[in-house]
This record gives C-alpha cells, sequence and structure tokens, in this order.
C-alpha cells in the first residue's frame, strides 16, 4: 500500500504540484466570491465563469455567511468571504 | 491653470438620447453565440454603453447582465490606479520623481531606484512574467501575485522582485509595476482620506456608486485588476478622461495630466519588451491609438488617431474618443481572440456619426 502511494506520488504529472492546487484554490475562491456576492450572479454562472485549464477546483457556495470555499486534490482548500462594499478577500492560509 | 471645458455633466443617471438602434453594432458584438458552449468561442459581449455629447445613446446587455449589474474590469482597473496616482500629484502628495521606498518601507535597496513616474510608463525594469491562461500557471508573476506568495501584501511582492533592466530604460507590461504604484498611492493618500480613498475622492464625485474596489490582504486596492462597477459606472470614468480630468467643472486631475499620459512613453520609445508592432502604444497606465516606430498603420486604423482606452482581460474596454465626443464602454467574457477593437470602434463612430 505505501510503496503504491508513493508510485502514485511518483508519477504525479507537473500540473499537480502543491504550488499548482494552491494557485488554482486561491483563484477559484477568489473568483467564485466576487463572482457570486459582488457581481451577484448565480452559482451555475459562477462555476462556468471561473472555470479555467486546468479544471482542478471546485467551489462551494455558502449564502448564509457569504463565502466561496474551493477545494482540489489531496485536500487544498481555501475560503474568501464577502464583505458589504468592500467585496472579496481570501481568508488568511 | 486651464478651465475646465463647459458641458452638460451627468447627474446622478445618465441622459439618454436613443433615436436610432444599430444593426452594425448588434451583428458584430451580439453575433448570437451560445452561452452554453463549453469552448467559449466567438464575440461574447455581455454589455455595452456608447455615451455621446453626454448622452446614452447606444445601450446593451446579454448573458443575464443588466444596466445595475457589476462587472469585473480587469485590467481597465489599472487606468483608475493611473487616475488616482494624478489626484495625489494634483494635492502634493506624491511626485512623479518620488523613490518607492519613500512610500513603501522596507524594499531591497535596489527596488528605491524605481520612481512613481516608472511605474506610471510600466518602465520599473522589475523582473517579470506577465502570463494568464495557456501558460504554465505556476511561472507567472502575476498568479502568484494575485493567488500565490503576493497576495498577502501585493506591492511588498513587487517590490521585493530583482532588476531586469535599469529602472525608467525599458518597457514591459506588467499587472506588477500597477500593483506597486497602487500601495505607493495608498500611502500618500490614505493619510488625509482614509482606507476608502477611491470612494471618497473619485468615485463619489463621479456618482460611479456601483463602484467595489477589492483588496489584497495587507489592505491594498488590488489596482492591477480587481475594479467592478456598471458600464454605466465606468463610462463616467471614460468621461472624467474625455473631459481632460474635470468633473462637473471641477478640475480632479492636475494641469495637463492627461495631456501627458496620452503621450508614448520615453522608455516605450527606446525600448519595448513582450510588446508586438500593431498593438496600442502605451501611455501612462492608458493605451493609445498612436503610430509607433516602425508601423506604419495606426494600431486601430478606423479610429480616429486621438482614440485612447482603458483595455482589460477578457476584451473589457472604456474607450474615448475626443474628436468625435464619444465614450464607449464594453464589457464581455472572450476567452479566444475572436473580438477586434478596431472593429468596434469603426462600427461605433459610424454609428455616432449617423445620428442626428
Amino acid at each position: 500500500m505505501i510503496l503504491l502511494l508513493l508510485a502514485c506520488a511518483s508519477k504525479e504529472p507537473e500540473n499537480y504540484s502543491a504550488a499548482l492546487l494552491s494557485l488554482a484554490t486561491s483563484f477559484a475562491a477568489q473568483e467564485g466570491c466576487s463572482c457570486r456576492f459582488v457581481m451577484e450572479r448565480d452559482e451555475a454562472f459562477c462555476k462556468e465563469w471561473i472555470r479555467v485549464s486546468p479544471d482542478i477546483a471546485t467551489i462551494t457556495v455558502d449564502e448564509q455567511t457569504k463565502t466561496v470555499t474551493s477545494s482540489a486534490l489531496m485536500g487544498w482548500k481555501r475560503t474568501a468571504r464577502f464583505v458589504p462594499g468592500e467585496g472579496c478577500q481570501l481568508d488568511p492560509k | 491653470m486651464d478651465a475646465c471645458p463647459q458641458v452638460e455633466w451627468p447627474a446622478s443617471d445618465w441622459p439618454e438620447e436613443r433615436a436610432a438602434g444599430s444593426d452594425e453594432l448588434d451583428s458584430y458584438l451580439f453575433p448570437g453565440v451560445d452561452w452554453t458552449d463549453k469552448e467559449r468561442r466567438g464575440i461574447r459581449t455581455d454589455g455595452i454603453v456608447i455615451v455621446r455629447h453626454g448622452r446614452i445613446v447606444y445601450e446593451r446587455y446579454d448573458h443575464g447582465y443588466t444596466a445595475t449589474s457589476r462587472h469585473i474590469a480587469w485590467s481597465v482597473t489599472k487606468t483608475v490606479i493611473g487616475t488616482l496616482t494624478g489626484m495625489a500629484v494634483k494635492e502634493g502628495a506624491l511626485a512623479l520623481d518620488q523613490s518607492v521606498c519613500t512610500q513603501v518601507h522596507g524594499l531591497p535597496e535596489a527596488s528605491c531606484a524605481v520612481t512613481v513616474q516608472n511605474l506610471l510608463e510600466f518602465a520599473s525594469g522589475f523582473e517579470w512574467r506577465e502570463t494568464y491562461e495557456g501558460h504554465s500557471p505556476t511561472t507567472s508573476s502575476v498568479l502568484a501575485m494575485l493567488y500565490g506568495e503576493g497576495q498577502t501584501d501585493m506591492a511588498r511582492f513587487v517590490g521585493s522582485q530583482p532588476l531586469r533592466d535599469p529602472p525608467g530604460t525599458t518597457f514591459m507590461y506588467s499587472s506588477g509595476d500597477t500593483m506597486l504604484l497602487s500601495g505607493v498611492v495608498r500611502a500618500a493618500l490614505e493619510p488625509a482620506h482614509g482606507k476608502d480613498f477611491a470612494r471618497t475622492m473619485l468615485f463619489g464625485p463621479l456618482g460611479m456608486t456601483s463602484a467595489i474596489f477589492e483588496r489584497d490582504g495587507a489592505g491594498t486596492y488590488v489596482g492591477a485588476s480587481y475594479l467592478f462597477a456598471t458600464p454605466r459606472d465606468l463610462a463616467r470614468f471614460g468621461f472624467l478622461w474625455l473631459h481632460d480630468g474635470c468633473w462637473n467643472g471641477e478640475r480632479l486631475l492636475p494641469d495637463g495630466w492627461v495631456h501627458d499620459s496620452l503621450r508614448p512613453s520615453e522608455p516605450f520609445l527606446a525600448k519595448a519588451l513582450e510588446w508586438n508592432p500593431g498593438e496600442p502604444a502605451p501611455g501612462r497606465q492608458v493605451w493609445l491609438n498612436v503610430q509607433t516606430p516602425g508601423v506604419t498603420e495606426l494600431p486601430w486604423p478606423s479610429a480616429p488617431a486621438d482614440t485612447f482606452a482603458a483595455l482589460g482581460h477578457w476584451s473589457q474596454g472604456v474607450y474615448v474618443i475626443p474628436s468625435e465626443d464619444l465614450v464607449i464602454v464594453r464589457t464581455g467574457d472572450d476567452r479566444d481572440h475572436t473580438f477586434a477593437n478596431d472593429e468596434l470602434l469603426r462600427r461605433a463612430v459610424a454609428f455616432a456619426r449617423s445620428l442626428p
């Protein structure tokens, strides 16, 4: 099992480096939040609006807290928060 | 001091005068794209406002946007930072030859050779890779600034880059230069005007009530890309530039600022990197339809030579044509390069000239 994991890890494509996953989740959270709460478009619109290549991050909108959380492989997550008049900002890591 | 032009300034909303539609504009801007197309091909205009003689003469929206929808301005925002820089200079809070280190503290010694003017002219000389979709994301300086290690303090991130060229010698378009300028302007204006200085000094007076200007982790406006506003409000910003930096008869920009901003910069004429012949020439955080060395045609040959514009990713644009008394705002979601500024300008000018 460990060997299998190591094998997977070593085959991890450059595309899915930690740096890329971090960028992708931050981008999706920030732009998804701005799309939903600043541009005030609906969730389906925003999911399509933030779709870029490689398409590796998904978003969840929380209408109550006005936050958007993005997730990607290997547990990468990032949240952006809307404040009226200010727009969206990423939460500190 | 030059007097402000005497014109009818828009009140809380634009006056309208819509005598005619325009098949020419409709067919180019709204070709009936399939908005569900996963490839997102073609010209995907979602908002257009044309203001002639201070009145809206053409306006249309698509893809669920309306006259009251805020749209991301992307790099149109840079021209707003150029404007706020001018306002800071006007009140003596900033000088063009001032080192960035007088405002943003703790930068490497080498960065202190960079001046406000260098940043305005995209001539800081900082090492920078301005790449977006279609390139490896992890080698992009812009993405690192907006979503990576730079996000907590973008101005400081930019100011900490090594120099590629001596400041003021070389033009290279860089969101980093604008972002450091945003930090410099903030330090200059915040003490007297508070943290919402863009609203109190610019958006408020212009009546841009929809404007939201997002900030980075350090509280600095993301001046490279994160202004959101309605096309009608962006047209107010264009109207300010159309009228020499005046609003309601009051001068907001220094005498001569607009004139000086609309000339190709010296660094650009000396050495331009990552710039292709035929592209509009850079002024101070604004794009110009002027002849450039070695190119016979204007960048936008169908448009008057005094046309200038604030331009952004996915084909956002605020175009100003003083000789036609025109402001054109176009918002879009263009993911390929089908849309051509020149074609929009050609049709918009023809339409405007056809009006009574």
